[in-house]
């Protein structure tokens, strides 16, 4: 059986294999409610419509999530290892001449993860504090303000986050209380089989969707949420570039890199349009040499 | 039980053959990112005037050849019509700067490449969605070099009440872009289906387990599966570009557009247009380019339209009869 759904992974889209078995599981409920609607149980009817929403919409929310509560983590561990990294190059290096140097960027890391580990009001006023300034004359202020950004997006984006969710589970809980008050009216569930059960239940769930997702409410909070979360990874990746941004290291920035990018692509119009006057001009000396 | 019922059919659902583009072709010229493709087929006469089908920069362009009963491809090389296409690729971060004039060039030499292997003065060029755009960018910009101009399920007037032309006017491109490069095929996935999560997540899912028994509506449904998830990313550039001069600022339909110093003026158009519009269609609605055939100078055009949606225009068995209508009128004109 494992060996079947492996080869289906293979052989569907990566999405449509979620999609699939999350539908299996939804179905499942869907049963389930459709029996205790048959029972006229309708506080079970709820629980099992209630379940189909977070499997319906993990889908989506996962990949914001990833954004959100994952983040520091994977930060921290990001840090950690470059230290780990930084240290050990300087002892390489340094051990051929027995030199003792400082390593100011595994310095400024350590001391910012402690300062990590408390409150985020607290992380600010550290950072405000002089003695950062100071003691790390390296790191650019362009750097510290991008910080000081990454923050107040963070906080932004995790407000219009939860908005989002808010306005979305709003609108299952209406579309199920309507559909479940409708179903108290019916004289005879028994002539309900379970595929109108299920396509009863969708019609009143896409059209109470149809009306959120173009509400200009949901627009708005959509748009902040997807605005604010760049700004985050924004600012964040301009910091992580300061950390790379020194003499000794080899690797080439994100924004190095797309400077060349940009080159080769202003390069390749001009051939392009040098290619075509050639052209233009061969077929007009064919056209004069003919004559 | 209904799990259990599910892992049963698990192996019916594998062994599924559904192959999607069935028509064989050769690529004979590729420019680092981009191809041009041209069909084989194996009758020798065909119509003077080829085809360029000019594809949209959002998903692959197989959706037009599916599979064999559907295929607008095959349709076209049955009526002895000699069929092109671009196929813009899977853009890299390398792609990013890559612009709409850009596209509009590749079609340029693609126009020029076929008019000179052909020995025309013209060939017809059939847009589909953003495709379609782009083929009335440059048949505005060159009506000398098209014979006919066919355009499908294409918005012209992006400031339409549909959910998604409503959510793109209130993004910020820049600020998307400037951050992740490329908009990601994963997110434009994410996107198309957020837009209707009850249908294109619950209700179309569970369709298919309701007819996991049915052998071709199986094979369908995995051959459209794996074309709506096949999302290449669209260049930053590009997606900056489209968004903010076409769904914020609506420029095409004002004539306002402008493509290397050169205003993109619809009144150019002067050859025989065909639209073809899907009636349900939510991402591209007919209202979005009716609007178009009354800005053109054409004196031969025409309007069809079935019942259906954006991709059920190329894909719905029930669009065969309009099929039929669009490709006669394309022979009539490519003689």
């Amino acid at each position: 059986m494992m060996d079947e759904l492996e080869k289906l992974y293979f052989k569907l889209p990566k999405e449509s294999f979620e999609l699939l078995l999350r539908n299996v599981i939804i179905r499942e409920e869907l049963f389930n409610a459709w029996r205790y609607f048959l029972d006229s149980d309708f506080e079970s009817l709820e629980r099992s419509v209630d379940k189909v929403f977070d499997e319906m919409f993990r889908v989506f929310f996962k990949q914001l999530k990833l954004f959100g509560i994952h983040e520091k983590n994977t930060f921290d561990e990001f840090l950690r290892s470059y230290v780990d990294f930084t240290n050990s190059l300087l002892r390489f290096w340094f051990s051929f001449f027995e030199i003792k140097e400082r390593n100011l960027v595994g310095e400024f890391l350590e001391y910012w993860m402690k300062i990590r580990e408390k409150f985020t009001e607290t992380l600010v006023i550290g950072l405000k504090h002089e003695g950062v300034l100071r003691e790390f004359p390296f790191i650019s202020k362009d750097a510290v303000i991008a910080v000081f950004r990454a923050i107040e997006s963070y906080d932004k984006f995790n407000k219009s986050w939860n908005e989002y969710k808010n306005i979305i589970s709003k609108a299952w809980v209406d579309a199920n209380k309507k559909f479940v008050g409708y179903l108290k009216m019916v004289e005879s569930p028994e002539k309900i089989d379970f595929k109108d059960f299920v396509d009863l239940w969708m019609r009143e769930l896409s059209s109470v969707y149809d009306e959120v997702m173009r509400s200009e409410k949901f627009v708005r909070v959509q748009s902040e949420m997807l605005h604010n979360l760049m700004d985050f990874l924004r600012y964040k990746r301009t910091f992580n570039e300061m950390l790379f941004n020194y003499p000794s290291n080899p690797f080439a920035l994100k924004s190095e890199i797309d400077e060349a990018y940009k080159r080769i692509q202003d390069l390749k119009r001009e051939v392009n349009r040098l290619n075509k006057r050639v052209k233009e001009l061969e077929h007009k000396l064919k056209e004069v040499t003919s004559e | 039980m209904i799990v259990e019922g599910f892992l049963k059919s698990v192996k019916k659902l594998v062994e599924t053959e559904a192959k999607v583009g069935v028509t064989a072709y050769e690529i004979v010229h590729e420019d680092w990112l981009f191809k041009l493709v041209h069909f084989k087929d194996k009758k020798k006469k065909k119509l003077k005037y080829p085809v360029l089908i000019v594809y949209a920069y959002i998903n692959r362009p197989y959706v037009m050849d599916l599979f064999d009963e559907v295929s607008i491809i095959r349709k076209e090389l049955d009526a002895n019509l000699d069929v092109w296409m671009v196929d813009w690729g899977y853009p890299k971060p390398a792609d990013k700067y890559l612009r709409i004039e850009d596209y509009i060039d590749y079609i340029d030499f693609c126009v020029e490449y076929i008019k000179e292997a052909k020995k025309v003065d013209k060939i017809s060029l059939h847009g589909y969605c953003l495709g379609g755009d782009l083929a009335i960018i440059y048949s505005a910009l060159h009506p000398e070099n098209v014979k006919n101009l066919v355009i499908q399920a294409l918005p012209i007037d992006f400031h339409t009440s549909n959910t998604l032309a409503l959510w793109a006017r209130k993004i910020d491109p820049e600020k998307i872009t400037k951050t992740i490069g490329n908009a990601s095929g994963d997110l434009l996935n994410f996107a198309f289906l957020i837009v209707d999560p009850i249908r294109l997540v619950l209700a179309k899912y569970q369709g298919l387990l309701e007819n996991l028994d049915n052998e071709k509506f199986v094979e369908n449904f995995i051959r459209m599966d794996k074309w709506i998830f096949d999302s290449p990313s669209i260049p930053a550039e590009t997606f900056k570009e489209y968004i903010t001069e076409w769904y914020h600022e609506n420029k095409l339909i004002k004539n306002e557009y402008v493509i290397k110093g050169e205003k993109v003026n619809l009144r150019n158009i002067n050859m025989p247009v065909l639209v073809l519009v899907a009636e349900r269609d939510h991402i591209s609605p007919p209202e979005s380019v009716k609007p178009f055939l009354n800005m053109i100078s054409s004196k031969d055009k025409l309007l069809l339209s079935v019942n259906k949606g954006h991709i059920g225009l190329s894909t719905s068995r029930g669009a065969k009869e309009m099929w039929d209508k669009a490709i006669a009128w394309i022979v009539e004109r490519s003689k």
